[in-house]
């Protein structure tokens, strides 16, 4: 089972808002589509998912083309959607029965899902009145953990989730990650879509970065962050290190009060500033050198195309 | 038969039908099961099994007051002047008014003299008996000629449709009375009376002559095509604003973008097409059901109301192929309309502009529905108007069916209607589809018709305007 996308393509009149993008998972896992706002993310999830018309390009699942309306395909979009009059059972119900999953088979299904996400209050109200409540009664997280039920609720090989975490208190966030790596164990595919960095380095092996329609950037994250070299310190001593950093010409990305983070060009820097701390007894209290992080990426690379395209 | 979906792969042979029955099932329940379809409906059924009553002025008994079986009325007070009105009426007259109708039979009649007044009459009589007294005064205008007044009390008990019933059975009398009184001739009488009439024929020249009658129109030949007319239109106009406004709402909720995963845009639409008429169609049961009860409870089987919506013109004329020509133009006209409803909600990205679109659409409904009126309300000429009406698209499903089952035109040209509106709409939907798939998640400011006109032409050239 794999997805390829290769040379995907829209355009809109006479502007490209998504320019030849091609990745491949092979193997079951989180890919990241990441990107500025507007970079072309959701038009090429709509693409994939058959959405929207392409102008060029192909996407294959296992060889053949694929079809979002054949393959069992799960999609929990950026915004919320939900009939806001209609019952969250009615709905479910509904979104399952698309998906051709048999009626008790979607009741026994949400009533799992209910309680792995805390929902079963809104859907299985006890008390006067027994009716599942309607969604514009849910706040924006229960919407959203009714929406990512109703992308799972068919059992989905491939997953595409859009901003998932957006909105989100911690509990809640937590419960997300929790089930998203559930379905990591089981094979799944996953395709995720986010601007929370941090929950990307968790989940994912490949990435691509988009910035206004154009690859920057793509590829297993783990060879990409290789690729920068460990050009990070973050440092902390008991006394001033400041001079020593000047003199070893080595540039500060930021200062805050815990720690002093530096960009190196190479580790000798790094070796010779450890040597002036030791030397002169500055009392090293975190001394850490580590590979760029994916925001650091992220903005280097998105700033570095805008930079070229001014 | 159902698939457990354990499998990477839905059952792709999943057929159209039932993709657009699922989506029909839903929109269909949650309309009938909405507050505003309950509330709506229970009202309306109130008000059609209360319009019999309420509008004959319902008192006491309900059978009775639409029954013409008896009568409450006990004394009549009645006075006329020969020498206003030409002629002397006397109790022998009025004894062959109440000879003549039976209700009246038990009725005392009291003829009042010459410069009497009825009022003082009336001031002599108890409280119980004016109430169940009528005064009748015959008199001459100039202008108007006979004039005859019949006044009750103002709490008598004597009904409406009775009070109406008497005036009717006295009109009738007296309309004899004056002709036999004056010594006419009663057949010269109803000669003069009648309308002149004009038949105009055609002559074929290959063959022998041909006469083609030129009938009325069809509101005066029966009062049952008018309603035909604006059930049809409730149900077009109700059926696509019902769409616009489905649509309105997955677009702004963003649903829309769940739906297109699983499903195609035209069998949301289809699906939504079927369950906006189906529920319309519903409520017109509902409706009619109410009626047909209320009909039963309270019209006595001696009123005939049926009988004045002349149902000659459909006896005589209505046909099986007919019927079925007539219904196939109805749904092709319902898928027309409701398409255009699909493409003009699809403009708007936000409830706010709910009300913008169906105005647009209720445009063109009306433009529908005005050239429709135009040949219900006047005689079928065949001019080249009145055809393009029973072909056009707009205003064929409003009366082209009822040319067919009337007999106005043949079966032959409703085919052809059907065909002309079947053209069309296919047209129509080849030109839109495409324009459909993007407008569906189109979402910034409402589309105006001649940006829809340039995504139509960006649409054919390949490549679609930046959003």
């Amino acid at each position: 089972m794999a997805l390829e996308v290769t040379n995907l393509k829209k355009i809109y009149g006479d502007k490209t808002v998504v320019n030849d993008l091609s990745f491949e998972m092979k193997d079951g896992g989180v890919f990241a589509l990441l990107g500025t706002n507007g970079a072309g993310k959701t038009t090429s999830i709509r693409m994939i998912l058959g959405m929207l018309a392409k102008n060029g390009g192909k996407v294959l699942w296992d060889g053949k083309e694929f079809n979002a309306r054949e393959v069992n395909v799960g999609y929990l979009a950026e915004e919320r959607g939900l009939y806001p009059k209609y019952t969250i059972m009615d709905q479910l119900m509904y979104f399952a029965n698309l998906r051709n999953v048999p009626k008790d088979v979607a009741k026994k299904r949400i009533k799992e899902w209910s309680e792995k996400l805390e929902l079963d209050e809104y859907i299985y109200p006890t008390g006067k009145k027994k009716t599942s409540k309607n969604a514009e009664q849910l706040s924006k997280g229960n919407q959203q953990k009714v929406q990512l039920m109703a992308a799972l609720l068919s059992d989905p090989k491939l997953i595409v989730l859009d901003e998932p975490l957006s909105g989100l208190d911690p509990v809640n966030t937590d419960i997300f990650k929790e089930i998203i790596r559930d379905e990591i164990q089981k094979g799944k595919y996953i395709i995720m879509s986010s601007h929370q960095m941090a929950t990307i380095e968790e989940f994912c092996s490949d990435i691509v970065i988009l910035s206004k329609g154009n690859t920057v950037l793509s590829g297993d994250l783990n060879e990409i962050k290789k690729g920068y070299g460990r050009n990070n310190l973050l440092v902390k001593t008991e006394k001033d290190i400041l001079p020593y950093i000047k003199s070893n010409n080595i540039e500060i990305k930021n200062q805050t009060p815990n720690e002093i983070q530096l960009h190196i060009d190479d580790e000798k820097q790094a070796d010779n500033l450890l040597k002036d701390i030791i030397s002169n007894e500055l009392g090293i209290i975190k001394f850490e050198l580590r590979e760029p992080s994916l925001h650091e990426i992220f903005v280097e690379k998105v700033g570095e195309e805008q930079g070229e395209e001014e | 038969m159902k698939k457990n979906n354990t499998n990477n792969n839905l059952n792709s042979s999943d057929n159209i039908f039932s993709s657009i029955f699922k989506v029909f099932s839903f929109n269909y329940v949650q309309t009938v099961k909405s507050k505003s379809f309950i509330i709506s409906t229970l009202i309306s059924l109130l008000v059609f099994m209360l319009f019999i009553p309420v509008s004959s002025g319902l008192k006491g008994n309900k059978k009775s007051v639409l029954s013409r079986d008896s009568s409450k009325v006990e004394k009549i007070y009645f006075l006329s002047d020969e020498s206003k009105i030409g002629f002397d009426i006397d109790e022998n007259d009025l004894n062959n008014f109440k000879n003549k109708y039976d209700l009246y039979k038990n009725v005392e009649i009291k003829i009042l003299n010459n410069g009497e007044n009825l009022k003082d009459y009336a001031k002599k009589e108890s409280d119980s008996a004016l109430k169940k007294t009528l005064f009748v005064s015959v008199d001459v205008d100039p202008s108007k000629g006979y004039v005859i007044k019949v006044s009750k009390s103002k709490d008598s008990v004597i009904g409406v449709m009775e009070f109406e019933g008497f005036e009717d059975d006295f009109l009738e009398f007296f309309n004899k009375l004056k002709i036999d009184k004056n010594k006419i001739d009663a057949k010269w009488v109803e000669m003069a009376k009648k309308d002149v009439s004009l038949d105009i024929s055609e002559i074929e020249l290959v063959k022998e002559a041909k006469t083609h009658k030129y009938s009325k129109n069809l509101m005066e030949e029966s009062f049952f095509c008018y309603i035909i007319f604006m059930v049809c239109i409730i149900i077009f106009i109700m059926a696509g604003e019902s769409i616009t406004s489905s649509i309105v709402t997955e677009k702004s909720t963003k649903v829309i973008e769940y739906l297109l995963v699983s499903t195609k845009p035209v069998i949301l639409i289809a699906g939504k097409i079927f369950a906006a008429v189906c529920s319309v169609l519903t409520q017109m049961c509902l409706y009619a059901i109410a009626f047909m009860i209320s009909y039963k409870i309270f019209v006595a089987d001696d009123v005939n109301i049926i009988k004045g919506l002349h149902l000659d013109i459909f006896k005589e004329n209505i046909t099986v192929p007919g019927i079925i020509i007539a219904v196939l133009i109805i749904f092709v006209g319902i898928c027309f309309y409701t398409t255009i409803a699909a493409i003009i909600g699809s403009t708007a990205s936000r409830v706010e502009q709910l009300q913008e679109t169906t105005q647009v659409y209720s445009f063109f409904s009306i433009v529908g529905v005005y050239l429709a009126m135009v040949l219900l309300m006047k005689s079928y000429t065949k001019s080249v108007f009145d055809i393009f009406i029973l072909l056009c698209p707009l205003s064929s499903p409003y009366i082209t069916p009822l040319f067919i089952i009337t007999g106005k035109i043949s079966l032959l040209f409703g085919l052809i209607s059907f065909v002309t509106g079947l053209v069309v709409f296919l047209i129509f939907l080849k030109i839109t589809s495409g324009l459909f798939e993007y407008l569906i998640l189109y979402n910034g400011a409402r589309l105006k018709f001649k940006d829809i006109i340039g995504l139509i032409k960006d649409n054919r050239k390949g490549g679609k305007k930046s959003e």
